[in-house]
């Protein structure tokens, strides 16, 4: 059995003008241990659908339908009260500012405290503070003892998110949301964040979702991958299978557009255009307007929207024309 | 930066130290509250009290205006009151304790209904807030004074049978109460507005994902950024309760005499004026006197816990 599943994730936030959709019918399943990177441009819902796990996402303004299914239990977010139980003991996540995520006011040692305080409730200051020192360790803190009692500012940008993941940590979640951890910090402490993330995983068994836009991160630390675009998954494939043979046009156009997938002289590819509003989505393909192969070959794009399916073992596309399709169209062009 | 590590209290105390404004104001308010708690040991060492009659200072033949220019002599610096022959400086003295002790119940309790409310208000939003935000407007829209006014009476009763001793006791818990009553909407306004930004801020929803309940976040998280606000308002709220609770007194609704207050001496003194103006001098003076210096002690402190203020 699987630790999360997710069935048919729909949401949507009701404006007085108009209705996002921000998140369409995503579907996935995450086992323990394992690493599932949702990757995609801002505005494509990957932080939506983490949020909306979590049940962040709530308000009069705000539309979630679907199923989540965790560690066998569907989640119910109408009770706000298991909700908050799930959240930081069974689910905990970790934010992209470390900075602004940490409470200015209070030392380090008693926030990371605190989120054990929230979930055991009885227990001492000094117990959560001495639990607080071990997973300080664990997260490669230099002398815990001491640096429970600074405050965030003084630390540097690696050292905080460690203590954003530690302060995740304390209650040993069995599944770990990462959002963006490595964007605020720069190339080298990058790397050794993701390698910290690696290694608490193996530790804990822990599950880890990492919402990312970047492919480099996914190459290091995923298993499988989903990406997103416009709230919708057009493609979810192991690691290995997303490098190797990518299926869906929008996934081959942000591969061709990384630094180092070309040869040295060539030029970047960018994809054309940009992202659609999530407010005002084109009726058929959200990728047909920016899509070089759409329409080609008498296919519905402008006005069906494709399904996710499955185009080898464990390798889902949501393309009218898959990749085979694709060469066949580039020969019979070169041919004429 | 040079001021890197240091605390945002110790910042703001840095900026205020060059504040020479603040200093003073500062130094004058912390002598009023000294003078205040004091007050009884101070008269004792002048030797002099507040209910008594000074008779030998007062003129037979004017039928009881006071020797000289209105009494003032070395026992008696501040002079007599015409009349009775009791001293004006102890009077001044004891009444500020009163004074002083209004205000800083009253300024408290406004305070904490204030910013309960308020983060109330601003952390549940919605039907909560627009209920809570009513009520202020509809509070604000009351003629406050008149109300205070004729309400003294029947709710001044209403306390006795609740048990508070008749008399003074009632009274100033009266005068605390509808102090206290009207003065928390603005408060609450204030307060409401910065949790409705704090609440957004990326450390609130990290403790959500913690899996903190509502009042945790409230008073664990938001309630620490509100302290600038708080000091602000309530070192400027304070002020404005000292002269409040004059003017009640002057209008007749405060402590029933003897117990001295200042808006009593002050309303007492006005028929006095032409022929002993002292009366009414020195009263008006310390009154002017501690309302400015904690008002300026508001806009300091405001100055200093403000990084974006220059002076």
């Amino acid at each position: 059995m699987s630790l999360l599943k997710v069935e048919n994730l729909d949401v949507s936030f009701v404006l007085s003008d108009s209705t996002v959709q921000a998140v369409n019918g995503v579907s996935f399943e995450l086992e323990r241990g394992r690493t599932l990177g949702f990757v995609g441009e801002s505005g494509s819902g990957k932080s939506v659908t983490a949020q909306a796990i979590m049940g962040l996402v709530a308000g009069e303004n705000v539309e979630l339908t679907g199923s989540v299914w965790f560690d066998g239990n569907a989640i119910d977010y109408e009770d706000e009260k298991s909700l908050r139980s799930i959240r930081g003991q069974e689910i905990a996540m970790v934010f992209q500012d470390p900075l602004s995520s940490l409470h200015p006011f209070y030392k380090v040692g008693d926030q990371i405290a605190e989120s054990y305080l929230v979930h055991h409730t009885g227990a001492k200051k000094a117990e959560a503070l001495e639990e607080a020192v071990k997973v300080m360790t664990e997260v490669g803190i230099p002398s815990p003892k001491t640096r429970i009692n600074d405050y965030p500012h003084q630390f540097s940008g690696g050292m905080r998110q460690r203590i954003m993941i530690a302060m995740a940590l304390i209650n040993r979640p069995k599944l770990l949301i990462a959002d963006e951890p490595t964007t605020a910090l720069d190339v080298t402490v990058q790397a050794q964040i993701l390698q910290l993330l690696k290694r608490l995983q193996k530790e804990n068994n822990m599950a880890i979702i990492l919402i990312t836009h970047d492919f480099g991160v996914v190459s290091e630390v995923c298993d499988d991958v989903i990406v997103m675009y416009a709230g919708k998954a057009v493609e979810t494939a192991s690691a290995d299978e997303i490098f190797k043979s990518p299926e869906h046009p929008y996934t081959k156009g942000l591969l061709d557009s990384l630094v180092g997938n070309q040869d040295m002289d060539s030029e970047l590819i960018p994809i054309p255009g940009t992202p659609p509003s999530a407010a005002d989505l084109p009726s058929g393909c959200s990728f047909a307007p920016r899509c070089t192969w759409a329409n080609k070959d008498g296919m519905p794009c402008d006005s069906k929207a494709p399904a996710l399916v499955e185009t080898s073992s464990h390798h889902s596309s949501a393309c009218f024309l898959p990749a085979s399709g694709r060469s066949k169209l580039l020969e019979r062009k070169s041919a004429k | 930066m040079a001021s890197g590590n240091l605390s945002q209290g110790a910042l703001a105390w840095s900026r205020f130290k060059r504040d020479r404004v603040g200093k003073a104001s500062l130094t004058i308010a912390l002598v009023i509250v000294l003078l205040a708690a004091f007050s009884p040991i101070i008269l004792g060492i002048l030797n002099l009290d507040a209910y008594t009659f000074y008779k030998d200072t007062l003129d037979p033949n004017t039928a009881g205006l006071p020797k000289g220019i209105g009494g003032i002599s070395l026992t008696h610096p501040f002079g007599v009151e015409p009349g009775t022959g009791r001293d004006i400086l102890a009077r001044l003295l004891t009444g500020m304790q009163l004074s002083l002790l209004i205000a800083i119940v009253a300024t408290t309790i406004t305070m904490a209904i204030g910013v309960v409310i308020g983060l109330i208000a601003g952390y549940f939003r919605g039907i909560v807030d627009k209920f809570i935000s009513t009520g202020i407007d509809l509070m604000l829209a009351f003629p406050v004074l008149l109300l205070i006014l004729s309400l003294s009476n029947p709710l001044t009763q209403r306390l006795v049978s609740l048990g508070i001793p008749e008399g003074n006791p009632a009274r100033v818990t009266y005068i605390i109460l509808v102090l206290s009553f009207f003065g928390w909407t603005v408060i609450a306004r204030v307060i409401r507005g910065q949790v409705i930004s704090i609440r957004e801020k990326e450390f609130v929803e990290a403790s959500i994902s913690m899996g903190a309940g509502p009042f945790r976040i409230m008073f664990r998280q938001i309630l620490p950024n509100l302290w600038a606000p708080i000091t602000i308002y309530g070192s400027l709220t304070l002020p404005s309760y000292v002269a409040t609770e004059a003017t009640l007194a002057f209008l007749g609704v405060g402590v029933l005499p003897p117990t001295p207050t200042w808006g009593a001496m002050l309303a007492d003194s006005v028929s006095f004026f032409r022929v002993v103006p002292s009366y009414l001098f020195f009263p008006g003076l310390t009154l002017f006197a501690v309302v400015l210096a904690f008002n300026l002690l508001g806009d300091s402190i405001r100055d200093a816990l403000d990084p974006k203020s220059i002076r």
